[in-house]
């Protein structure tokens, strides 16, 4: 398993997201899933870019700077 | 043990230091014996990171049991008969795979446990060891791989290179170190062993000391790239030839003794090095040293990047060292005995690694550069004038080997070098290196040109592999990252983009101007204009 870190691009901005999956399609699905669960409605996403991704062992996780353009 | 590990009691120790307290790392040595006779199985699953101490990393997956084993090359010199006996090795038991890493050493691929005695032997027999190749201990000793026959050197750093290696070679008061701890030692006044990004590196200096000048070095500490770079700092003092030893074993024993040791992932010496500032580890180095000269002046000038192509004049009159191009560091077994047959037939037999990851060949008499040259091996594989873009790419493993890799890199580099020539020819070199991550195995930060992969998924639902771009690193003038430019490059349009990016430079730039100085000069803002420009304008053709 991977923990995984997205920069998801909205009209509005860009958007930090974390997933954890098995391999890198599922990671892309799964942001998918987060998005719908976490809006009301879903804004249009213009852009998911995966840049990065750390194998889950004890512990791990990312520090996440304010997200770039 | 003629030290305390003062460390010993204090109960937030990280788990590996607690395995390490228990057994030292270099005692896997006396166990690999019994393992080779009764076979991978019989290692037990927690011994297995304890190999590292001889060198050898399980490959993946870890269960098939495959090793990859590093040999430590001080300053990057094999001799006729260390470079053969590394071929056969690799010939015999490593599929023909012959790896140079950026750290001169040399590596294999696909070994099993049954062979590894026999390759020890083989090794011990022509003066080579695996032994802190891996692991928390001081690494092989990185240097100037000229050493010795360098016109542009202050001093033949070798003999003290290979002093400072043996001292620390199966040496059980450094062997539990908190961290990898990487060295460098070298008096090429073009920076050839990458000072900025050691843990401790000895620089070429100068200084007047009772009226007389003394040739020396200068020491900096707390350099390395990783997930998060440093650059080393330059601590206050003068160093002579005789006492880079005492200085060296100062500098391990306080990383030993002050590093840390609690959080894994900070104790590199950088962490150290970057709560202290260069002034407390001036004072505490002295307090080991006793009294050392202040600093001098530093004797390099600017950085040659590791890359010695072409035919050079060795200081040794009539003498020749050569320097050849190989694609990505990979040779194969037949490759390298070939080399050797050639070094011994028209120079000495040796063969040295750079730390660009080609080879150098040394001491061919100016009578013999000629056949030298028109031997085979050198008309298509290895050149001494690669194409430029060829020249001086890097790649990270990426994909191939390496499980982080977000997009492939190797062949993708090696492809886009070639486009590159094809296209676009600048009058200095430029630096490209890509990696398939934020990691630094491909030393993104320090390249003209840094391309880090990415992935995205467009919103017609298109995956692409992408990346992003980062201009003006440098080693110069004490070192500098490279700062990311906005946009994404879809990578099937990465070539034409770095074509046009690379042009506008072409067309910007004054003569002889470097990329670094002209992005000193005008700023990343013009280059971010035309990036915008360019992405604008170039569509991704329909896959
Ligand atoms: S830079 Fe990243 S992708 Fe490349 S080898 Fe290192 S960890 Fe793997």
């Amino acid at each position: 398993m991977y923990l995984y870190r997205f920069e998801v691009t909205l009209e509005d901005g860009v958007v930090p997201v974390i997933i954890v999956a098995e391999n890198d399609d599922r990671a892309f699905g799964q942001v998918d899933v987060e998005l719908e669960k976490h809006f009301l409605s879903v804004p249009d996403v213009e852009e998911i870019t995966l840049h990065e991704k750390k194998r889950i062992g004890k512990g791990c996780g990312f520090v996440l700077q304010p997200a770039s353009e | 043990m003629a030290y305390v590990k003062h460390w010993a009691n204090e109960e937030k120790l990280n788990a590996t230091e607690k395995q390490k307290l228990a057994r030292d790392g270099l005692k896997i040595f006396e166990d690999i014996p019994r393992y080779a006779k009764e076979g991978f199985e019989a290692i037990p699953k927690e011994e297995w990171p304890m190999f590292k101490w001889a060198g050898l990393y399980l490959q993946r997956p870890k269960e098939d049991g495959y090793f990859m084993m590093r040999v430590c090359v001080p300053s990057g010199i094999l001799n006729y008969e260390q470079a053969v006996a590394l071929a056969k090795i690799s010939r015999d038991y490593g599929r023909g795979i012959f790896d140079v890493t950026t750290r001169q050493a040399v590596q294999f691929h696909w070994l099993r446990i049954e062979e590894i005695p026999d390759i020890f032997e083989r090794l011990k027999k022509v003066g080579l060891s695996t032994a802190g190749a891996c692991g928390d201990i001081a690494r092989n000793i990185t240097g100037n791989p000229l050493a010795g026959i360098d016109p542009a050197e202050t001093m033949d750093t070798a003999p003290i290179v290979e002093e400072v290696f043996r001292f620390f070679q199966h040496n059980e008061d450094f062997s539990n170190l908190p961290r990898k701890y990487k060295m460098s030692i070298s008096a090429n006044v073009h920076n050839a062993a990458h000072a900025e990004i050691n843990c401790l590196s000895f620089v070429p200096a100068v200084k007047t000391i009772d009226g007389e000048e003394v040739l020396g070095f200068h020491v900096k500490v707390g350099g390395g790239l990783s997930a998060k770079p440093y650059l080393a700092q330059t601590l206050n003092v003068f160093v002579r030839p005789e006492q880079v030893k005492e200085v060296a074993v100062a500098v391990t024993t306080i990383f030993r003794d002050y590093g840390y040791r609690i959080k894994r992932h900070r104790a590199r010496l950088k962490f150290l090095v970057a709560d202290w500032g260069a002034e407390k580890f001036t004072e505490k180095l002295l307090e080991y040293t006793g009294p050392l000269p202040e600093k001098g002046k530093e004797l390099t000038r600017e950085w040659n990047a590791g890359y010695f192509y072409g035919v050079h004049r060795q200081k040794q009159p009539g003498l020749n060292y050569i320097g050849f191009n190989v694609p990505v560091g990979r040779l194969t077994a037949e490759e390298v005995l070939e080399l050797a047959r050639i070094s011994k037939k028209y120079g000495t037999g040796e063969i040295r690694n750079c730390n660009s990851q080609n080879i150098i060949l040394p001491n061919i008499p100016d009578e013999h550069v000629e056949a030298l040259l028109a031997e085979e091996i050198f008309q298509e594989r290895f050149r001494i004038d690669p194409p430029q873009f060829t020249a001086f790419s890097v790649s990270c493993t990426g994909i191939e080997y390496c499980n982080l890799a977000i997009v492939e890199t190797k062949e993708r580099m090696r492809r886009l070098a070639e486009y590159l020539d094809e296209h676009v020819s600048v009058d200095v070199p430029l630096r490209l290196h890509m990696v398939g991550c934020p990691n630094s195995c491909g030393q993104r930060q320090i390249a003209d040109i840094g391309l880090q992969g990415i992935k995205m998924r467009t919103a017609d639902k298109r995956m692409v592999e992408a990346f992003e771009i980062y201009v003006g690193g440098t080693l110069d003038h004490g070192g500098e990252f490279n700062q990311k430019l906005k946009g994404k490059v879809d990578a099937q349009i990465l070539g034409p983009v770095l074509k046009e990016l690379i042009t506008y430079f072409k067309e910007q730039k004054e003569q002889g101007e470097s990329f670094y100085d002209f992005v000193q000069r005008v700023g990343t803002e013009p280059l971010q204009e035309e990036l915008t420009r360019i992405l604008d304008e170039i569509t991704a053709p329909a896959s």
